[in-house]
């Protein structure tokens, strides 16, 4: 079941386009990942999603219907920084929330334990660190257990403790049949929270996939050798290694996977080429993602 | 849903202690000068008889008789709603400075039940204006006029309505100006220049046409200077004992207009 689809989500401010034209849609009890620098729209999307900024054009439906009110109590939303009264506690601040949506005030105990805030509940929110503040900013979202959070950035301001912490918190609702929408800047957390994910690049969709299937696709071959000229020209004379890269005294083959380094090392020695260097490297997400960053810019 | 808005700007307001400093400053400020009136009055009549610029009193020997108390204290209140619109705008604009406006409505309130909760913050502080005038009139009434006439006690209260309707669309005024501007401090500066400044040219200027119907000056002639010597003599033309149902019209017109207008901008905007 569609718990999200978005169709041709756009935000110009002026001349600038700061989402383009986005699609991609999110089934229930997905756990969806939105990576990208920074300024390459994630929170615009977010923010366009939870209705906090108009879209310039495109539409979206939540539970197959044109947002409004009801469809967004089902929501559970964090955007940005945390935003709450300073001078009100996180229980205050929490009851507030409660308030809004309707929860019973028994839950605030539960969610403010599960943040690890309890100890703290009763003091105003501007003595908490950013950390605190992040935690509150998620403990707002969770309350009521919606059935869908948005989650902007979660573990910024965190330390490694609280990231791990939050990652949790996140995998654990993930498990309890949640549909998440996670946007972050940080590959290695959408990689070990999200099955799917977008990756963003100033607006525009570049990725729409799974997070591991990339990886398995290409296969990357690292030679040397003292005469680097006849090396490249042997590449060229052959149609399965075109496709190779030079970056200093290293050249990068991309290869399909049935080409193994032995293969590499043969057609080399029918050449008269002998190899300083012979690696096998299986390509990163990470390194995946950067290229395809690179493609575009 | 109503209950439910009330509930949350208590919330917000109950341990908000700026709020309360300011509202506290606006009462007791009201109620010295009050108080004080009555002597600056006796001593005025006194100066100008003295010095012989007048034969008889010019104002009022007693400003806390009934029925007219209602009428004295609502004139005077008037130039105190300047203080219970700073204190509008700073409830409107803390939700733009700790950006609340976002989280409350990712949250799940509408644009429009935002602009609710203003409109009610506004609605009670009006009332809670016109009670401590009723409260203060009650008291201060009791105590200066001898006798008790019930009809004389409650003759000219309509007084209290006009005075809750103008400084609610005072009010509303302030609440459209600070969800435009986002900022206090500069709401608070368009808000006195364009009410002491801006407007009473035109007021003044036009005063036969349309001056009177300006938005602020027009509010403020529901409750119009007391029939007196001294207003006479300094040639006020805007006094009266009564309440013109000309500018009730027009005072609910232009605050529906600036509660519309707040939330057309909040609908539009993005928050």
């Amino acid at each position: 079941m569609e718990v999200l689809k978005v169709n041709g989500l756009t935000k110009t401010y002026g001349s600038l386009t700061a989402v383009n034209n986005l699609t991609f849609s999110l089934k229930r009890g997905e756990v969806y990942g939105i990576l990208g620098p920074n300024g390459s729209g994630k929170t615009t999307t977010l923010a366009m999603l939870s209705e906090a900024i108009h879209p310039s054009s495109g539409n979206f439906l939540w539970f197959g219907e044109n947002s409004g009110l009801n469809q967004r109590s089902k929501l559970g939303i964090m955007l940005e920084k945390p935003n709450f009264y300073d001078y009100l506690s996180a229980k205050d601040n929490l009851k507030i929330i409660a308030d809004i949506r309707g929860v019973d005030y028994s839950e605030i105990d539960i969610v403010l334990k599960r943040i690890g805030l309890f100890e703290r509940c009763n003091s105003r929110f501007k003595t908490y660190s950013l950390g605190m503040k992040q935690r509150l900013a998620i403990g707002a979202a969770v309350l009521g257990d919606p059935q869908v959070l948005i989650l902007d950035e979660p573990t910024n301001g965190l330390d490694p403790e609280g990231i791990a912490e939050v990652r949790d918190l996140i995998r654990k609702m993930a498990g309890e049949e949640k549909t998440i929408l996670l946007a972050s800047h940080l590959l290695d957390e959408v990689q070990k929270v999200c099955t799917q994910m977008i990756v963003l690049k100033k607006g525009n969709i570049i990725y729409d996939g799974s997070v591991n299937v990339k990886a398995n696709n290409e296969i990357i071959i690292e030679l040397m050798a003292e005469d680097i000229t006849a090396l490249t020209e042997a590449l060229k004379q052959s149609t399965d290694f075109t496709n190779f890269e030079h970056k200093k005294e290293m050249i990068f083959v991309k290869t399909a996977p049935n080409i193994t380094t032995s293969n590499l090392n043969a057609y080399m020695q029918q050449h008269g080429i002998l190899l300083s260097h012979l690696a096998y490297k299986k390509q990163s997400l990470e390194e995946d993602i950067f290229e395809i960053l690179n493609e575009i810019r | 849903m109503i209950k439910k808005l009330l509930k949350i700007e208590w919330r917000k307001i109950a341990k908000n202690k700026v709020f309360w400093l300011m509202l506290s400053i606006y009462f007791i400020a009201l109620i010295l000068a009050l108080l004080g009136l009555q002597s600056i009055i006796l001593k005025t009549n006194r100066n100008l008889q003295e010095t012989g610029i007048a034969s008889i009193p010019l104002l009022p020997t007693n400003i806390y008789l009934f029925p007219h108390i209602w009428h004295n204290i609502t004139f005077v209140a008037r130039f105190f709603k300047i203080f219970l619109a700073v204190v509008m705008i700073i409830l409107v604009t803390n939700e733009y400075t700790y950006n609340t406006l976002r989280q409350s409505l990712i949250t799940g309130l509408s644009r429009g039940q935002i602009v609710l909760s203003k409109i009610f913050d506004a609605l009670i502080l009006s009332l809670a204006s016109a009670i401590l005038l009723l409260a203060f009139g009650l008291i201060m009434g009791s105590v200066y006029s001898s006798g008790f006439d019930l009809w004389d006690v409650v003759r000219k209260m309509n007084f209290l309505a006009a005075h809750f309707l103008m400084v609610f669309g005072f009010l509303s005024f302030a609440m459209m100006i600070a969800f435009i501007v986002k900022k206090a401090g500069l709401s608070i500066m368009i808000l006195l220049v364009y009410a002491y400044i801006l407007e009473l040219i035109p007021a003044f200027k036009y005063s036969d046409s349309f001056g009177d119907f300006l938005p602020l000056r027009s509010i403020n002639l529901l409750i119009q200077a007391p029939n007196t010597p001294i207003f006479d003599f300094l040639h006020l033309s805007a006094q009266s004992n009564h309440i013109s149902s000309i500018y009730i019209v027009v005072a609910l017109v232009y605050t529906t207009l600036f509660c519309l207008v707040s939330y057309f901008v909040i609908r539009k905007r993005d928050l």
